[in-house]
């Protein structure tokens, strides 16, 4: 008996609903690799200034600790081709006096009586980079300039800031996405320490940018 | 033949096909179960996302107040005098933050010192900060953070100064 042409498949109705489900699933998918993906982007622009902030902090307990003088230049300094800045006095000591947003110190290299000393700068600068946090963000940079004298062997109050060799400087900077006016810098009322406040800032997923503040306080054990 | 699962004559289960769209209710199941799935973890996604960031927050905040307590101790310690008043500390209270802050700390955590003495030219301090228990007036840790409240501990060791 010969059997009846069967053609076996799909109708249109049928290939429509599924691809239209596929299409469904695939958007759901999508859309959850999406939401992960922007929530770990976030999480990571929130913590990475902190993280930054961080070993800032690590690498100023360590050298301000170490230090034993604090300047109060009002001059501009060249820390190479990227790096310059227009300091405008010393942290005051007085808590009615604005803080600043710089500092100078110098640490000795070893315990001798006229020892070579490191110069140090911590500032500011507008951080123009396209991995940025938002428009306006700063990051800060710490200079170190190394076995600089003075007029006055052992004075490292005597050394020539404006003469600063800009050949032998070790910039670090720290992407803290701090605002313009973040960094706050004071001498403690003994003038042995430093009093940090800083800020920094992250963009919300509304497009604000949300301030976060930390506070801190070092002292110098080497400067008597 | 109706749609369904018939028994044959040989004993062997055969599935037909159904002459009617809509699923079965294993069916059903099966596909709430995979959405469930896919909601919880996403949903969990965002919410370790979130403690993270809060965690984040916490070690920042309570390293930078550690450390800043600490090295008030160590600035101190190096005057004579207050080295001697270090061992004047009360072990085991609790203290509060100066509550002029602009971090607005001193809401949030609380601190407490513990000095000993090694020998009669060397002492220890350990400096730990608290999360505070805002239901209580006075200073209390939150034990509901686990660690019995701690965030975080510091110590070093102090020399005396030289006279």
């Amino acid at each position: 008996m010969k059997r009846p042409y069967v053609i076996s498949g799909l109708t249109l109705a049928e290939v429509l609903v599924a691809s239209s489900a596929f299409a469904f699933v695939m958007m759901i998918g999508i859309g959850t690799v999406s939401v992960v993906k922007r929530s770990g982007d976030q999480l990571r622009g929130r913590s990475e200034p902190r993280q930054q902030l961080r070993v800032l902090l690590g690498n100023l307990q360590r050298e301000l600790r170490a230090a034993t003088f604090i300047y109060s230049p009002n001059v501009s300094l060249d820390f190479g081709s990227t790096y310059q800045h227009e300091f405008t006095g010393g942290p005051p000591t007085d808590p009615s006096d604005p803080p600043v947003q710089e500092v100078v110190f110098a640490r000795s290299e070893s315990a001798a009586v006229e020892p070579e000393y490191t110069v140090e700068a911590l500032f500011l600068q507008q951080d123009l980079g396209p991995d940025r946090a938002y428009d306006g963000a700063h990051k800060i940079v710490l200079t170190r300039i190394a076995r600089q004298v003075g007029v006055t062997p052992g004075s490292p109050a005597d050394i020539q800031l404006t003469n600063l060799p800009t050949s032998d400087i070790n910039v670090r900077t720290f992407a803290t996405a701090t605002p313009a006016e973040g960094l706050r810098i004071r001498q403690t009322p003994t003038g042995d320490g430093l009093m940090f406040e800083f800020v920094i800032g992250h963009k919300t997923e509304g497009e604000s940018i949300l301030y976060e503040t930390y506070q801190t306080h070092l002292t110098m054990r080497n400067n008597r | 033949m109706r749609a369904g699962i018939h028994r044959t004559d040989c004993c062997v289960l055969t599935r037909t096909r159904r002459n009617f769209w809509g699923a079965t209710l294993a069916e059903v199941i099966i596909g709430l179960a995979l959405f469930a799935m896919l909601s919880l973890a996403v949903t969990g996604t965002l919410i370790q996302t979130a403690r993270l960031d809060t965690k984040d927050v916490t070690l920042t905040e309570s390293t930078i107040l550690a450390d800043t307590l600490m090295e008030r101790r160590v600035s101190d310690a190096r005057e004579y005098e207050r080295y001697r008043d270090l061992l004047g500390t009360p072990d085991g209270d609790y203290w509060t933050l100066e509550s002029d802050r602009p971090d607005n700390l001193q809401t949030r955590y609380i601190y407490r010192v513990e000095v000993s003495e090694l020998n009669p030219a060397m002492k220890r301090v350990m400096v730990s900060v608290s999360h505070r228990d805002s239901a209580f007036p006075i200073p209390t840790p939150d034990l509901s953070q686990g660690q019995n409240g701690v965030a975080i501990t510091v110590g070093t060791m102090i020399a005396e100064p030289a006279r």
